[in-house]
């Protein structure tokens, strides 16, 4: 089935998927904006520890689904595959539903350092990297932070973090408190000579555009907010996108391909929704599914100009993917830290960003959201 | 009877057969997917792997089995071809070591027994598909999430390892 052209088609609502699409709805345009997974409540899932995004031993609780979205995952030769469930380790899968991620992230809501838009200027050309500066500086980024922040909803402490770049304002809310351990491992910090503070977090610290303040319970990462105080797309942006009546939200619809046209540009995408392929034209294609999904998207949609993919000619697209690296410590203390109050994460530093002799790079070190027994 | 003795399962007290001393409503439980030998296995394991203390049940009689019996149906199917082999290949494995089925090992005995399955050291002719060490790895993350999982998929029966941490309130 063909449907009637529009003006943009958005594949994936999540983070980024989801501020695009109300963007473009709000100046006006018809937007459809699909999504492969569901738009969930939280009652689906509530606080279960064994059916999180977090842990999924007992099924991904934010999709994909084990009975529908089976992986064939080569194993040795170019003609062996396994099939791999989501809930299995070597699945690696994302979030699938509206607001993606952002709907059981943890939401600490960073900003890039101003040296993280430098790297190869900083580091140079490192062998083995493929290390490139970014497009575009920090200064130029600046207020479109300030603006997604405002319109997700963020709450911090202005010059708090000495590492931070300069902030024309200030964050939308003031932070939230610090918890017992928060407080306890700030002292520390403080007295080791570091710059300790509160993180940034999209999770309102009052009540905020319709949204309550944080009521601190500690399930942040890995499930969906009870209060709807954290800043999910899927409460915040979607559906203000959708309340202008130019934005059409598909759920269930998974991308098939990206189309062109014999120039080579984009003319819509195609889709399937409950097994019938549907085509959306329009002018403008936005491929918002993940580091990992929209990668796969486009190496699945070729034609005559891209036989190896859409923008894949120089065999780039789906490289260089990153993830979280991430190393943790515990401890041992004399007093009880424990006040079980969440967001668990409180307070981090970034001493160690940059400036680390004979380091490429470096990191931030905060406390963690959640120590499983 | 010594103290490991005392905290033996009233399941585990059946497969000794001790049914006789017991009252009427200490009968077999409905297992859906489990043979009650296998779920005397799971409970038996599952308390020598969190052990009970003199303030909190351990993992069996918290309700191991009962996870086993319900999620082994559901999303942890994929495993349960490797309990319906590793159960039965576990006891013999006791037998061929100890001279004793599993259940009839003592919680001291039990222990030392499956520290010489977790050091690779009791693989045997019962183990074919996969080892007795890689079975007991598995087996420990499936019992530590029934004892540290929500009740509401069958074990931590009561919420008890919950209220031994110090964390209910801030659970639900």
């Amino acid at each position: 089935m063909k449907l009637p052209k529009i003006d943009a088609v958005v594949v994936g609502a999540g983070a980024a998927g989801g501020i695009v699409a109300y963007e473009l709805a709000q100046a006006g345009l018809q937007v459809a904006l699909l999504e492969r997974g569901r738009n969930q409540s939280f009652s689906e899932t509530g606080h279960d520890e064994l059916h999180s995004q977090r842990t999924w031993v007992l099924g991904t609780a934010f999709g994909p689904a084990d009975a529908t979205d089976i992986r064939l995952v080569r194993s040795g030769s170019a003609t062996e595959f396994r099939k791999v469930l989501p809930s299995d380790s070597g699945y690696g899968h994302t979030a699938t539903c509206v607001g993606g991620g952002t709907k059981s992230y943890g939401a600490m809501a960073w900003r890039f350092l101003p040296q993280d838009f430098r790297m190869r200027s900083t580091y140079g050309d490192v062998a083995g990297s493929t290390l490139a500066d970014w497009p575009l500086s920090y200064k130029e980024l600046e207020p479109y932070y300030a603006k997604a922040e405002r319109e997700i909803g963020v709450s911090g402490q202005r010059g708090a973090n000495p590492f931070e770049g300069p902030r024309a304002g200030d964050y939308p809310m003031p932070p939230l408190p610090l918890s017992k351990e928060a407080s306890f491992l700030r002292t520390a910090a403080e007295r080791m000579g570091h710059h300790p503070f509160p993180i940034p977090m999209a999770i309102n610290s009052v009540d905020y555009m319709g949204r309550p303040g944080c009521t601190q319970c500690p399930h942040c990462v890995g499930f969906a907010c009870e209060v709807l105080a954290k800043s999910s797309t899927a409460d915040t942006v979607i559906p203000r996108a959708t309340a202008t009546g130019n934005c059409d939200l598909r759920t269930e619809c998974v991308a098939k391909e990206v189309l062109t046209d014999e120039r080579g540009r984009a003319t819509g995408v195609a889709y399937f929704q409950d097994r019938e392929l549907i085509e959306q034209p329009a002018d403008v294609v936005i491929v918002s599914c993940s580091a990992t999904e929209s990668p796969r998207l486009l190496l699945n949609s070729k034609s005559r100009l891209f036989p190896q993919g859409l923008g894949n000619n120089n065999d780039w697209v789906g490289r260089n993917i990153q993830g979280h690296a991430y190393s943790g410590a515990m401890g041992l203390f004399d007093q009880d830290l424990y006040d079980g109050t969440g967001p668990a994460a409180r307070v981090a530093l970034c001493d160690f960003n940059h400036g680390n002799d004979g380091i490429i790079g470096g990191g931030m070190i905060a406390n963690e959201f959640i120590r499983l027994p | 009877m010594s103290d490991d003795e005392l905290h033996i399962t009233r399941r585990t007290l059946v497969a000794a057969g001790a049914l006789a001393s017991l009252p009427a409503t200490a009968s077999a439980h409905e297992w859906q997917l489990l043979t009650e030998h296998q779920a005397e296995l799971v409970t038996a394991l599952a308390d020598a792997i969190v052990p009970p203390d003199d303030n909190t049940p351990g993992a069996g009689e918290a309700g191991a089995a009962d996870y086993f019996d319900k999620q082994l149906r559901g999303p942890l199917k994929r495993f349960e071809p490797i309990y319906h082999l590793g159960l039965p290949a576990l006891d013999a494995t006791a037998q061929r070591l100890t001279a004793k089925g599993f259940l009839y090992l003592s919680a001291t005995e039990r222990t030392a027994f499956l520290e010489r399955v977790e050091a690779g050291e009791a693989e045997g002719p019962e183990w074919s598909e996969f080892t007795a060490q890689s079975f007991f790895r598995r087996a420990i993350q499936h019992v530590m999430q029934s004892y540290y999982g929500s009740p509401k998929h069958g074990g931590n029966r009561d919420a008890v390892s919950w209220k031994m941490l110090g964390v209910e309130d801030s659970m639900h």
